[in-house]
């Protein structure tokens, strides 16, 4: 399969030509956390797969949907899960600004300095549940935010810029997992704003772990013409960045393209995706009977 | 106007964060303009390094098909990537005597009528965020001082972009203001991606619409495409301003 360059062309080396080389292991490593894991328990393995590929640890997993506040979906371990929470009651925390920012948050040192006079009240928290420093990164596409993808750790200090490539690519990795988990949100009336997460039928089939490479590999694609395209196939589909992504991978991966090169296509008006026609209780099918060219 | 108040004009423009509009996909295209108008660039592209590793393209003066072919090739070779590596200034003083340097870029530069090129750096603190790439139509580069002019620019509006405070230049934030201006330009894509398909337009004129809208309303371009791309507000709205 071609590869893509993060954020360059297909052909140079882009200026991470060393890091394309751990980046294979990486994906591969991935893939094999979440194969053959039920569909709504691979977000959860991926984030224990990267306690071991990170100095950080614990990591989870909040899902937000327009209008409503965050829900934790899954924590590697209950204090991951308590750091999350308390930013969703204070309001105020690193997973907020990456929400609102479309960007990573990162708080290396929670016990004093910036970070700490930036979020007092949570500083003092995560401090007492044990955190010394929090990262945040937002799920999706990069354009806007679905949730945010939480690590800690129990010592203070950064993530090194090669820790911080490879833990947007976990990123990359728990967006497509929580993409297809294909959960409907639905605000539950007695808790007031907390978001459920209604049972669906499939959401215990295990999951192919190939998908999981080829969407981090389309999630590095970060071109302008991968950008348009995502925005014309949305209008196409009436959908979401998301999942107008997801249909440009699918495409790309069955024909053994890049991502970029069926991004041209449709940009070129040489390719048009179509919705597919599944009732809504199926399973994602990953279509590759686009016609229009 | 003279030089002068061209000057000041541009770097309170460039530094009016507070500002009610402020928008950094914005200030880069103004950041581009100003080095074509004032410096004398013949064309600029101005590049921001990804959380990836990458360079990624924020702004470009012109729209023709080459120039935005020659930012997609130097985020794998060329003088942006070199000036933002090494954080210096990279100068060719003659494309047609360095072909083997970017075998890829230089034949498509020429061939667009670019004789010469200087790189650079967008520097936020001691970091380098990005690189300006000014390009030449006739050999020989610019004057030293019209350099030292454009880095000035590029420095001041690099500052505004991070919202530079004593307090709050860590390394982290720096990375978090980047990288939120690389998704308001990602929404401002993807929404002209949008307009252009639901508009039967082509990208540059579903791009102007959504520059239009802003303006006739009084909008920045980056929220305005993000509810685009949220749905919260509908194609047709931007596109019912074209005739």
């Amino acid at each position: 399969m071609r590869r893509e360059q993060p954020g360059g062309d297909d052909k140079g080396d882009g200026a991470s030509g060393r890091v394309s080389e751990g980046r294979q292991q990486i994906t591969a490593a991935l893939a094999a956390a979440a194969a053959g894991v039920a569909r709504r328990d691979v977000p959860l393995a991926l984030c224990r797969a990267c306690l071991d590929l990170l100095p950080v640890t614990g990591a989870s997993v909040s899902l937000t949907a327009p209008g409503a506040v965050q829900a934790l979906w899954c924590a590697s371990d209950p204090v991951a899960g308590r750091l999350a929470e308390a930013q969703y009651t204070l309001g105020e925390g690193p997973c907020r600004s990456a929400l609102e920012l479309v960007a990573p948050v990162l708080a290396a040192d929670l016990t004093g300095g910036p970070d700490f006079r930036r979020w007092p009240v949570f500083a003092q928290q995560a401090v007492e549940l044990g955190a010394r420093a929090v990262f945040s990164l937002p799920l999706g596409t990069g354009v806007l935010a679905i949730g945010t993808f939480d690590l800690y750790r129990d010592s203070v200090g950064a993530l090194s810029e090669r820790e911080l490539r490879l833990a947007l690519m976990v990123r990359d990795a728990l967006t497509f997992a929580v993409l297809n988990l294909h959960h409907d949100f639905e605000l539950n009336p007695r808790h007031g704003s907390d978001l459920q997460f209604a049972a669906e039928p499939d959401g215990h089939d295990p999951v192919d772990g190939s998908g999981v490479a080829s969407w981090v590999e389309a999630a590095e694609a970060d071109h302008t013409e991968v950008h348009q395209a995502v925005g014309m196939v949305m209008a196409q589909l009436e959908t979401d960045p998301q999942q107008a992504l997801d249909r440009l991978r699918a495409h790309a991966f069955a024909e053994g393209r890049t991502v970029t090169e069926v991004a041209r296509d449709v940009v070129d008006r040489a390719l048009r995706f179509q919705a597919e026609t599944v009732p809504d209780a199926e399973p994602r099918r990953r279509s590759t009977n686009e016609e229009g060219r | 106007m003279n030089r002068e108040q061209q000057l000041a004009e541009a770097f309170v423009g460039l530094t009016d964060t507070l500002a009610e509009d402020f928008d950094p996909v914005v200030l880069l295209d103004r950041l581009a303009r100003h080095c074509v108008e004032i410096v004398g660039a013949h064309d600029v592209g101005i590049m921001m390094a990804t959380a990836r590793g990458g360079l990624r393209t924020m702004a470009v003066s012109g729209e023709s098909a080459a120039l935005v072919e020659m930012f997609r090739l130097q985020s794998g070779q060329g003088p942006c990537l070199d000036c933002y590596r090494t954080g210096r200034p990279v100068d060719v003083a003659d494309l047609g005597g360095i072909a083997d340097r970017w075998p890829e870029l230089v034949p498509l530069a020429v061939r667009a009528g670019y004789r010469a090129a200087h790189a650079l750096p967008l520097r936020a603190g001691d970091r380098t965020i990005g690189a300006v790439n000014l390009l030449l139509a006739a050999p020989g580069g610019l004057p030293a001082a019209d350099l030292r002019l454009a880095q000035a620019l590029a420095d001041v509006a690099a500052l505004a972009l991070i919202h530079y405070r004593a307090d709050q230049a860590g390394t982290g934030d720096i990375l978090t203001r980047v990288q939120s201006a690389l998704a308001g330009k990602a929404a401002v894509e993807m929404a002209t991606g949008m307009l252009a398909e639901r508009g039967g337009l082509d990208l540059t004129r579903a791009l102007h619409a959504l520059q239009s809208y802003c303006r006739a309303n009084g909008l920045r371009l980056t929220d305005t495409a993000q509810a685009l791309v949220r749905r919260d507000l509908d194609a047709n709205s931007v596109l019912s301003l074209l005739n």
